[in-house]
C-alpha cells in the first residue's frame, strides 16, 4: 500500500472512531484494489483521496467521544461548584482579587485607548500612506541650526516642473486659529475662528478623500473660489444647499468681494495635525525671484505608489545646491521628506501647525498600561500563593486519594478564571460609565471606545490573554510541586522559595508604584513653576477683545479712528484703567515672524536668526508691566487726520528689542544697543533704517513652554496691525460688571460686530493643557496603580496576620504590648518599601531628567521627588494594613490557643 | 407499536446486509450497490447507515477475518437481526398490498 499517502491514514485517526478506525480503512484500501483493476491506478487513488475526505462528516466524527464528553462536562461542572465555594469562604480576598483586577484592567484599557488615538493620527485620507511633508533645515558650518515645517514658497513649482515621481503637490500657508475669517452672508456678519488654508488648487489632490462636494480640480482654480468644512456650512447656510452659494469678504482694497463656495470638505477628524474650517486660494502675492527668500508654505506631496522618499528628497537636495549660487537665502538649507503619519508623534519643528503629540508620552503611557496590569497580576499570584497555605491541606488529602495533577491544576485555573470572569464583568462595566468622560479626563477628544488601530489592540490582547494565563498557572504549579506526605505531616509553612518569590513580586509592585508616584510630583512642580515663576509680566484682570476690522475693508484711517473713539470711550469706565492694542497678545502665536529680518548694517550677509515681530502701541509696555533694561517706550502717537507715509514719521522708523534680539545682532549690552540705528525690513520689502529706542527684558510670549526668540516691537500707529486690544481692570471692579461696561462702549463704537472677549489669564493658561492633562492622567493612574498595590497590602497583612496568629496569641501571652506586635507586623513592609525605594531612586532620576529635558525653562531634580513618594507609600501601607494589624494584635490571646 | 420507518437507501443496504450474509461489510456493499444498481454511492456514507442501522438495532457486526486486498486490516461483518428482518418484511408486505391496489394495467400502444 506504499502507493496510498500517509497522511489519510492519520486524518482517518483523527476523525474515526477508535473501534471503527481499521474497518473503514481496511474498507477504503479494498474499494481501492478494486478500482486499480477496473478504472486504473490513478483515478483509483485520487478516488481513494476523496472517499477519505467524505469521512469527515458528522455521521462518522460524532461517533466519537460523545459519551467521554459527557463525563468531563460533569466533572467540569463540578469544579465549578467548587470553585464557587472556595471564593465563597474567603469573600474579601475574593473583593481584593477581583477589585484588583478589574481596576486593573480598566486602567489599561483606557491608557490602550489613549495610545491607539495619539496612534491614529492622519490616516484618515485615501492616500495617507503616500503624503509626504517637505520640512526645510538650515545649517550653519555644517551644523544643524532650525528645522522648519514650512518651505519656500517656490518649491511646490519646483516639484512640480521637475519630479514627475510626485503625483500630486500642494503648498499652503495657515492664518493662526485665533485669527477669525470675516464675511457676510444674507446680511449675516460671521467671524469664524478656527484658521484658514490659503493654498493652491492641486489642495485635494494631494490630500484625497476629504472632499466631500464639488471637484478636486476645480474646486480651488479661481481666485473667487471658496472650500468650507461640513460643520461651518451647517453654521453658515443651515439647511440650504451650500454649493454655488456667495458670500461677501473684505478685500484689501476697501472694498468687498464676492466668494462662492465651490466645495465641501470633510471637517479634519481630531486626530488630525491640521484643523482648518475655510480653504481658499493663495492669491500669488509673491515676486518673482522672492519664492526662494521666505519659506512659509507648508508643503506637501503625494507621490507615487512605489516611489522613495529618499530618492525625492537627495534630488531635491541637489537642485537646492544648485539654486543656492543663485539664491542666498538657499545656501546652506536642506529639504527632507516626512511621512504624513509620522508628523504627529516625532516632528518638532519649527512652524508646525499644532502643537503635536509627544512619541515619548505614548511609550511612557504604554508602560504605565503594563505596568498597571503587571501589578494587578502580582497581586493575584501574591495572595493566591500566601492563601495556599490553607488549600495546601486540602490539595495533598486530594492528591493521596489519587487526583492527578493535571486535574487539580484544572480546578485552580478554573477558580482563576471565575475571579478573571468576575473582573472582566466588573471593568467592563467601569469601562463603559468612563468612557463618555475619558475627554474630561485627558483632553482627548474620544467619547466613544475607539478601535482603529487593530495592530494595537490585538498586541493589547495577546498580551493580557498570555498574562492571564502564565498568572493562573503559576499558584498552580506552586501548589502541586508540594509534597503532599510532607504537607500533611504540617511541614508546610510559608517556604522560603515562595516568600522570595513573593518579596521580589511586592518590592516590584512598590518600585513601580513609587515611580509613579514621583511622576506625578516632577509634572506638578515643574507646571507649578512653569505657571508661577516666569511670569514676568501680569495677566490678571485683564479683558481681551479682538478687532472687529483688523482685516476689514474700512481705510486706515477710519480704523484707526475707531479705534480711538473707543479707546475713549472704554476710558470713561470706572472699571477699566488702561488700553493697549498690539498684534498679539501673551500667549498667542505671532505670525509676523521672518528671517534677515534684522541687519546692523544694509551689506550685512544673509541672517538666518528667525526674528518675530510684534506691533504695539505705546502703551503697551506699561500696559503688561515688561521692564525696559535700557532705553525708553515709545512716543505717544501724534493724531493722525489723514494716511501719511509711514517712513515719513520718524515716530515709525523706533525699535524695541528684547535681550535675545539684541545679542542676536551681536550686541553686548543692552545699554550698548539703545540709540544705534539698524536695517529692519518692514513691509515694503527692502531695508529702511530704524533706531532702537530701548531694550525689553526678555519674556515668553506664545508659551512657557517655548524658547525665548528674538522680538521686535514696531509701533502699529494707525496701521493695520491691531488685531488685539486688552483693557485691563480696576482690580476693585467686578468682572461682570467690567465686562457689561465694555460692551456698552463697544457697541457704541462698532454697532454691527459681534462682541467676543476673553480673560487673559484664563487665556495665558491654555498652554498649559496639555501638561494639566498629562499631570492629571498621570495622577489617576499613578492612584490607581498604588491603590492596586495597597488592595495586595490589604490582603497579605489579612493572611500574615491570621497565618501569624498563633505566634502573636503566644507572644501576647508571654507579655508583648500591643505596640510591640504591630510593630512586628509592620516591620517586614517598612523594610521592603526602604527596598524598593533603593532600586526606584536611580529610575526616578532617569525619567525626571529625561522629562524635564523636554522644557527650556525647567525645576531640577531635587531630593523631595524621591523622599516625598516614600512617605506616601509608607503611609498608604501603614493604613492598609492597619486595621487588621492592629486587630491581630489585640484580640484575646485565649481564642486563637484553646483550639488545638 | 410505532412504524419504524427506512428511507429507500437504507432499505437497500439492509436488504443487501440480508443478502449478501457472511459477506456483508462496508466495501463489498458499495460495490454491490454499484454492480446492482448502477449507482455511485460512496464509501463513508454506506457506512454512517451501517452504523445508523446498528444503533437502531436492525443489524449487529462482528469483527471478521483480514485480507490481503484490504493490507491486512480486518472487516466488521454485519448480520441482519429479527428486528431487522421484520421490519424488511413488513416493508414489502406493504409496499406489495399498495401494488395490489393499482388496476391491471398494460402499456398500449396509443
Amino acid at each position: 500500500m506504499k502507493s496510498l499517502p500517509a497522511w489519510s491514514e492519520r486524518l482517518l485517526r483523527a476523525i474515526c472512531p477508535d473501534e471503527l478506525y481499521e474497518q473503514i480503512e481496511g474498507d477504503l484500501i479494498e474499494i481501492y484494489n478494486y478500482e486499480v483493476k477496473t478504472i486504473g491506478k490513478r483515478k483509483a487513488k485520487l478516488r481513494f483521496i476523496l472517499a477519505c475526505f467524505r469521512f469527515v462528516r458528522p455521521g462518522i466524527f460524532l461517533r466519537n467521544k460523545f459519551s467521554w464528553n459527557i463525563n468531563s462536562i460533569d466533572i467540569i461542572f463540578n469544579y465549578f461548584k467548587i470553585a464557587c465555594r472556595h471564593l465563597m469562604n474567603s469573600k474579601t480576598f475574593l473583593l481584593i482579587n477581583v477589585t484588583g483586577l478589574a481596576v486593573g484592567i480598566t486602567a489599561s484599557f483606557l491608557i490602550i485607548q489613549y495610545v491607539s488615538f495619539e496612534m491614529s493620527y492622519d490616516r484618515f485620507y485615501t492616500n495617507s500612506e503616500n503624503i509626504y511633508r517637505v520640512g526645510l533645515e538650515r545649517y550653519k558650518n555644517n551644523e544643524l541650526q532650525t528645522s522648519s515645517a514650512t518651505n519656500f514658497a517656490g518649491l511646490k513649482e519646483l516639484i512640480h516642473e521637475n519630479f514627475p515621481e510626485v503625483d500630486a503637490v500642494t503648498g499652503f500657508y495657515k492664518t493662526p486659529a485665533n485669527t477669525g475669517v470675516f464675511f457676510r452672508y444674507n446680511g449675516k456678519i460671521f467671524n469664524e475662528l478656527g484658521g484658514e488654508l490659503k493654498t493652491d488648487s492641486t489642495f485635494f489632490k494631494v490630500f484625497v478623500g476629504m472632499l466631500l462636494k464639488g471637484h478636486a480640480a476645480a474646486a480651488l482654480r479661481e481666485r473667487h473660489c471658496m472650500v468650507v468644512s461640513e460643520s461651518m456650512a451647517k453654521k453658515i447656510f443651515g439647511d440650504e444647499e451650500p454649493m454655488g452659494q456667495h458670500i461677501q469678504m473684505p478685500n484689501d482694497d476697501g472694498g468687498e468681494s464676492e466668494r462662492v463656495i465651490t466645495g465641501i470638505f470633510k471637517d479634519f477628524p481630531p486626530n488630525s495635525h491640521m484643523h482648518a474650517n475655510f480653504v481658499m486660494p493663495l492669491e500669488p502675492f509673491i515676486k518673482d525671484g522672492d519664492e526662494w527668500s521666505q519659506a512659509f508654505l507648508h508643503t506637501y506631496v503625494s507621490l507615487k505608489e512605489d516611489d522613495h522618499p529618499a530618492m525625492v528628497t537627495n534630488r531635491l537636495n541637489q537642485f537646492y545646491q544648485e539654486m543656492a549660487v543663485k539664491y542666498p537665502e538657499m545656501k546652506e538649507t536642506k529639504s527632507f521628506l516626512q511621512p504624513l503619519t509620522s508628523i504627529h508623534l516625532s516632528s518638532h519643528m519649527g512652524d508646525e501647525l499644532e502643537v503635536n503629540g509627544s512619541k515619548d508620552l505614548v511609550y511612557i503611557a504604554a508602560a504605565i498600561a503594563f505596568i498597571i496590569l503587571i501589578i494587578a497580576w502580582i497581586n493575584y499570584i501574591n495572595l493566591e500563593t500566601a492563601r495556599f497555605a490553607i488549600r495546601a491541606r486540602e490539595v495533598s488529602v486530594r492528591r493521596i486519594i489519587g487526583s492527578a495533577k493535571s486535574d487539580l491544576a484544572l480546578q485552580f485555573l478554573i477558580e482563576y478564571f471565575c475571579v478573571l470572569a468576575l473582573a472582566i464583568a466588573l471593568a467592563t462595566s467601569l469601562i463603559t460609565f468612563i468612557v463618555p468622560r475619558f475627554s474630561y479626563l485627558t483632553g482627548i477628544p474620544i467619547d466613544s471606545i475607539q478601535w482603529s488601530q487593530p495592530s494595537i489592540w490585538l498586541i493589547a490582547f495577546a498580551v493580557v490573554v498570555v498574562g492571564s494565563i502564565l498568572v493562573g498557572i503559576y499558584p498552580a504549579i506552586f501548589l502541586l510541586r508540594l509534597n503532599p506526605v510532607a504537607t500533611l505531616k504540617g511541614k508546610f509553612g510559608n517556604t522560603s522559595n515562595g516568600r522570595t518569590i513573593r518579596k521580589t513580586l511586592i518590592i516590584t509592585q512598590f518600585s513601580a508604584s513609587l515611580i509613579l508616584i514621583a511622576c506625578v510630583l516632577v509634572m506638578r512642580s515643574q507646571l507649578d513653576f512653569m505657571q508661577t515663576i516666569d511670569k514676568k509680566f501680569n495677566v490678571d484682570h485683564v479683558v481681551t477683545l479682538r478687532n472687529p476690522t483688523a482685516y476689514s475693508s474700512e481705510a486706515v484711517v477710519e480704523k484707526h479712528a475707531a479705534y480711538r473713539t473707543l479707546e475713549n470711550k472704554l476710558m470713561e469706565n470706572a472699571s477699566v484703567q488702561m488700553v493697549t492694542s498690539s498684534s498679539a497678545i501673551p500667549g498667542t502665536e505671532i505670525g509676523f515672524t521672518y528671517v534677515n529680518l534684522l541687519k546692523r548694517n544694509v551689506h550685512d550677509p544673509y541672517n538666518p536668526t528667525r526674528f518675530k515681530t510684534l506691533f504695539v502701541d505705546d502703551n503697551y509696555i506699561p500696559f503688561y508691566g515688561f521692564k525696559l533694561l535700557a532705553g525708553r517706550n515709545f512716543d505717544p502717537p501724534r493724531p493722525v487726520q489723514k494716511w501719511i507715509n509711514p517712513w515719513d514719521d520718524e515716530n515709525w522708523l523706533t525699535l524695541i528689542l528684547n535681550e535675545s534680539a539684541i545679542h542676536a545682532l551681536g550686541f553686548n549690552s543692552p545699554e550698548e544697543a539703545v540709540d544705534k540705528i539698524v536695517e529692519f525690513k518692514n513691509f515694503e520689502d527692502h531695508f529702511q533704517k530704524h533706531r532702537i529706542i530701548g531694550v525689553v527684558e526678555d519674556y515668553h510670549h506664545e508659551a512657557v513652554k517655548k524658547e525665548i526668540f528674538p522680538m521686535i516691537f514696531s509701533p502699529n500707529y494707525g496701521s493695520f496691525q491691531q488685531v488685539y486690544y486688552s483693557i485691563r481692570l480696576n482690580s476693585a471692579s467686578s468682572r461682570g460688571q467690567a465686562v457689561d461696561d465694555i460692551r456698552k462702549s463697544w457697541t457704541a463704537v462698532f454697532p454691527n460686530k459681534p462682541f467676543e472677549y476673553s480673560f487673559l489669564d484664563e487665556y495665558y493658561d491654555q498652554q498649559f493643557k496639555s501638561e494639566r492633562y498629562t499631570k492629571r492622567i498621570f495622577f489617576v493612574f499613578a492612584g490607581i496603580a498604588v491603590f492596586i498595590g495597597c488592595l495586595g497590602i490589604l490582603g497579605m497583612t489579612l493572611f500574615e496576620a491570621s497565618a501569624r496568629q498563633k505566634e502573636i496569641s503566644i507572644r501576647k501571652v508571654l507579655g508583648a504590648s500591643v505596640a510591640s506586635l504591630i510593630g512586628l507586623l509592620s516591620v517586614d513592609n517598612v523594610r521592603l518599601i526602604l527596598l524598593s525605594a533603593i532600586i526606584a531612586a536611580p529610575l526616578i532620576y532617569c525619567i525626571a531628567q529625561k522629562w524635564l529635558s523636554n522644557y527650556p525653562m525647567r525645576i531640577d531634580v531635587s531630593p523631595m521627588f524621591f523622599v516625598i513618594p516614600v512617605g506616601i507609600l509608607l503611609l498608604l501601607v501603614a493604613f492598609a494594613s492597619s486595621f487588621q494589624t492592629i486587630n491581630a494584635a489585640s484580640t484575646n490571646p485565649i481564642d486563637h490557643l484553646k483550639n488545638e | 407499536m410505532r412504524r419504524e420507518f427506512l428511507n429507500d437507501f437504507e432499505e437497500l443496504i439492509l436488504t443487501l446486509v440480508a443478502a449478501l450474509r457472511e459477506n456483508a461489510y462496508g466495501a463489498a456493499i458499495t460495490i454491490e450497490i454499484e454492480q446492482w444498481l448502477g449507482r455511485k454511492v460512496t464509501l463513508s456514507a454506506v457506512h454512517v447507515i451501517l452504523y445508523r442501522l446498528e444503533d437502531k438495532g436492525y443489524i449487529k457486526s462482528t469483527v471478521g477475518g483480514a485480507t490481503k486486498e484490504r493490507g491486512g486490516r480486518r472487516k466488521r461483518i454485519y448480520s441482519i437481526t429479527n428486528a431487522g428482518l421484520a421490519v424488511l418484511r413488513s416493508m414489502k408486505e406493504t409496499r406489495t398490498e399498495i401494488w395490489k391496489l393499482v388496476p391491471l394495467l398494460k402499456i398500449v400502444n396509443s
